[in-house]
């Protein structure tokens, strides 16, 4: 388990090591663009349903890389691994190693409800079946999500059993590539601003994922969503660019893979990657005089350079929306939800809605609720979203003070572009709410979550700003502010977050009912065979242990548990229509057993007199239940094959 | 002493601010350790160990010989003025109790406040809680010990400074590591910031 990690996180190195020779890139953006060149690689090959394959020509690709670099610098070889081994470079290992470590004693284990219903389960999939989710059918619901993350998680342990800690490592070396692309404007002799820019990075998913004091753990750094990784790998996207200064097509060419990688994170992606390509596009016209892409020079290069982002935002786009047309026969453009419209139809009558009217009354309320969210709603430990903007503002200033002449222009006009993207995605979530969201847009729901991806892009791209300004322009000023900035952001992180908190003290209370869960699977599983569709009951149950189970039994198809309408029916006709309505389900769903994780009053009461060889209270009350459905004569029964105290 | 300064290697600050950083985590055990032992001596610091009935309850009522609990914030309330440093305890629930705290007040405090809160975290054999701080007089001391209504619990004794070995003193936790990397790199980093004004590095 531990070589099959520690061979994928080789190769990412390698590849790092043979991007540096190669093509002299910047070695502390090298991670970040190596990781994403080899996670692209096994996704195009997982879309052609070659995902194991993949994962080979992945390392075979890192390998010829190396190979061709070590060949062509064999007479500076050492004096290249030391120019490779930047502070970006060696945090990035530290940090991985020891990360690594941590996770392969502690074994921490996922919590949050989401990671039940996709984020986790579609990792665990992928690597019992060794094809991507849009294959075959699941319990696992949104299986139309880009691949990405499920394919990270997987590069890191296609050679062995699922195991959710291997996929919090994957995530982790995601992270820790973009913190070492941050730094990248520092050379070895900088080492300590490479620290301070790096200790920023690493804090930035805490200062939006706990605003408020909490008690308990936040598992930052221990989770599989998607949205922390959204906001880090957008800013590690600018990074890329923004510190690739050879002033030709190696400032763009590196950026695609990661425009690529970004966009198949999540359908929200493709926005990000766009405006990553906006802000770019912006700092070439007016930072980069000498630029050429493909010897291509002056303003034309950079309008081709633009366009290459693009094309690599929106092809990876539509090319998983092609993939999901041809696997899944489903047209990958309808959104769903209210209206499922499609999106340009939705930006069409959103842009129209917002500038020409009529605005309907959903509309109205939803943009006014989302502009009295931008200065109440608390989405960050520094407050509302415009405090961020705020905040962003001043280090925006300080930089454009503290910058050389051109460093002025480009903190300017990343001020500008950023505000301009951040404007068109806060607009684009507000069309989302009006027009797919049903009830619950109301609400905001998932505000914070759906908003902070770009904040923490936003915190960064000002931090980069100053970096620049450290490096070129009043250099003890702006690296003044950097450190002052970061002890201020360290202070706040103090105070909100104790180490119960942090991943890092993570202990067996903070995964209790995964724990208990996990009980009660191993006292059942011998019992499950491939093919069993099962129907699960949990007792007094928020829905939680349910989802938890199809998790854990990712294999079978679980069957879920719905309403019955028996208004105004009596009692002896409400059994009778429970038992009839329950027949018809299981006979379409094909259910061959029921599994009973707690039994309830109300199973008991409706479905009591199906139980044949054993009465449901018979098992006992912290104990666990496993039925074979019989089918005779148009009707059913419960035989039990295994049940009883779980602790034996 | 200034042209000193000016040349430690950036490898030299680095290892010296972690050693520093290690040298003082083992002072802070040694001074725990010390100061523990005399007020043991003295006899200011006694281990003694209670049960659950020696506590005054709130939102916890005992039905039938059933210890449960009747609302969202059970309270455990010890009016005993002593020196503190550990308690330790046995407790089971019916469900997942959630966190645990233990609240205390000093000579002159009004009464319990969330600034001195400290949380009790589950020990190595299960079923078993432990907190352990920096000696401290306390006048009362509060246990919440879950944070659900409806929560049987069984208890066993509750352990107040137990005597620790000498190795204890340096145990190392995870978060420990994690304090010594963060705070060896933001320590250095600043004072080779410092060391960079100082030869004049940075305009």
């Amino acid at each position: 388990m531990l070589l099959n990690c520690i061979i994928s996180f080789i190769s990412v190195v390698a590849l790092s090591f043979g991007l540096h020779l190669l093509f002299n890139l910047k070695s502390a953006l090298t991670p970040l663009v190596s990781l994403a060149l080899l996670i692209n690689i096994v996704s195009l090959a997982g879309m052609f349903d070659l995902l194991k394959p993949g994962v080979f020509m992945a390392y075979g690709f890192a390998l010829v890389i190396l190979a061709a670099g070590i060949a062509k610098n064999r007479s500076r070889l050492k004096e290249k691994l030391n120019s490779f081994l930047s502070p970006g470079v060696i945090l990035f290992l530290l940090a991985c190693v020891a990360m690594l470590a941590f996770l392969a004693v502690r074994q921490p284990l996922m919590t949050e409800w989401d990671e039940f219903s996709f984020w986790g389960i579609s990792k665990h999939l992928v690597n019992i079946h060794h094809q991507l989710y849009t294959f075959y059918k699941s319990s696992m619901i949104g299986n139309s999500t880009p691949p990405t993350l499920a394919v990270l998680s997987y590069f890191f342990q296609w050679g062995t059993e699922f195991t959710e800690w291997i996929s919090f490592f994957g995530y982790d070396v995601m992270f820790f590539a973009c913190y070492s692309a941050f730094t990248a404007a520092f050379d070895r002799k900088k080492w300590n601003s490479a620290f301070v820019v790096f200790l920023l990075g690493f804090l930035s998913p805490y200062i939006f994922e706990v605003y408020t004091k909490i008690i308990h753990l936040e598992p930052v750094y221990i989770t599989t969503y998607a949205d922390v990784p959204l906001g880090v790998v957008t800013a590690g996207a600018l990074a890329v660019y923004f510190f690739s200064d050879d002033g030709d097509s190696r400032d763009v060419l590196p950026l695609l893979p990661v425009l690529m990688f970004l966009t198949l994170i999540k359908d929200m992606g493709f926005a990000l990657s766009c405006i990553v390509a906006f802000v770019a596009f912006f700092d070439m016209l007016v930072g980069r005089k000498e630029f050429s892409f493909l010897k291509i020079k002056g303003f034309f290069g950079k309008c081709f350079a633009a366009a290459a982002m693009l094309i690599v935002a929106a092809g990876s786009f539509l090319g998983w929306s092609a993939h999901m047309a041809r696997v899944m026969q489903r047209n990958p453009f309808e959104l769903g939800g209210e209206t499922n419209m499609s999106q340009v139809q939705m930006l069409i009558t959103g842009v129209k809605e917002l500038l020409i009217g009529p605005q309907s009354d959903k509309f109205v309320y939803v943009k006014e609720r989302m502009t009295d969210a931008f200065f109440t709603s608390k989405v960050s430990m520094l407050g509302s979203g415009a405090m961020i903007f705020a905040i962003v503002s001043v280090l925006f200033v300080l930089a454009f003070i503290f910058g050389n002449k051109n460093g002025r222009k480009r903190s300017a006009m990343m001020y500008i572009t950023t505000i301009i993207g951040f404007i068109g995605y806060y607009v684009f979530h507000l069309f989302l709410y009006v027009y797919i969201f049903k009830d619950n847009a109301y609400g905001l729901v998932s505000y914070n979550r759906y908003i902070y991806p770009y904040y923490i892009m936003w915190l960064m791209a000002a931090v980069f700003a100053l970096c620049l300004a450290a490096s070129e322009g009043k250099k003890f000023f702006a690296k003044g502010t950097l450190f002052g900035f970061t002890a201020v952001i360290f202070l706040i992180f103090s105070v909100y977050c104790s180490y119960d908190n942090l991943f890092i003290e993570c202990n067996d209370r903070s995964f209790a009912t995964r724990l208990d869960i996990k009980k009660r699977v191993a006292y059942i599983e011998d019992t499950i065979g491939e093919d069993d569709v099962i129907f699960l009951h949990c007792g007094g149950d928020n829905g939680e242990r349910w989802f938890i189970y199809t998790h854990e039994f990712a294999a079978n198809m679980i069957v879920e548990e719905r309403a019955v309408d028996t208004e105004g029916l009596s009692e002896a006709e409400k059994i009778q229509k429970y038992q009839q309505t329950f027949y018809e389900r299981f006979r379409q769903a094909g259910v061959t057993h029921l599994m009973i994780d707690k039994p309830s009053e109300a199973f008991a009461h409706y479905f009591g007199d199906l139980f044949k060889n054993c009465d449901i209270w018979d098992i006992g009350a912290n104990c666990m239940g496993y039925y074979k459905i019989n089918y005779e004569n148009d009707w059913y029964s419960f035989e039990l094959v295994k049940g009883g105290n779980i602790d034996g | 002493m200034v042209n000193r300064l000016k040349n430690i290697s950036s490898r030299a600050i680095i290892i010296g601010t972690a050693l520093i950083l290690i040298a003082a985590f083992i002072a802070g055990g040694l001074f725990a350790f010390f100061s523990e032992s005399s007020a043991r001596k003295s006899g200011d610091l006694r281990s003694y160990s209670l049960q659950s009935q020696d506590f005054v309850w709130n939102g916890i009522a005992d039905k039938e010989g059933i210890v449960i609990t009747t609302d969202n914030d059970p309270q455990m309330l010890l009016e005993t003025p002593m020196e503190f440093t550990s308690l330790k305890f046995y407790m089971e629930t019916s469900i997942y109790p959630g966190e645990i705290a233990l609240y205390y007040t000093e000579p002159g405090d009004a009464g319990f406040s969330v600034q001195k809160r400290l949380w009790i975290v589950p020990a190595d054999q299960p079923n078993w809680y432990i907190l352990e701080t920096p000696m401290k007089t306390v006048t009362a001391l509060r246990v919440d010990p879950t944070m659900y209504a409806g929560n049987i619990l069984e208890f066993g004794e509750f352990i107040f400074n137990e005597e620790k070995a000498f190795s204890d003193y340096f145990a190392v936790s995870y978060g420990d590591f994690f304090n010594l990397i963060v705070y060896t790199g933001i320590i250095s980093s600043v004072l080779k910031f410092l060391q960079e004004m100082l030869k004049k590095e940075i305009d």
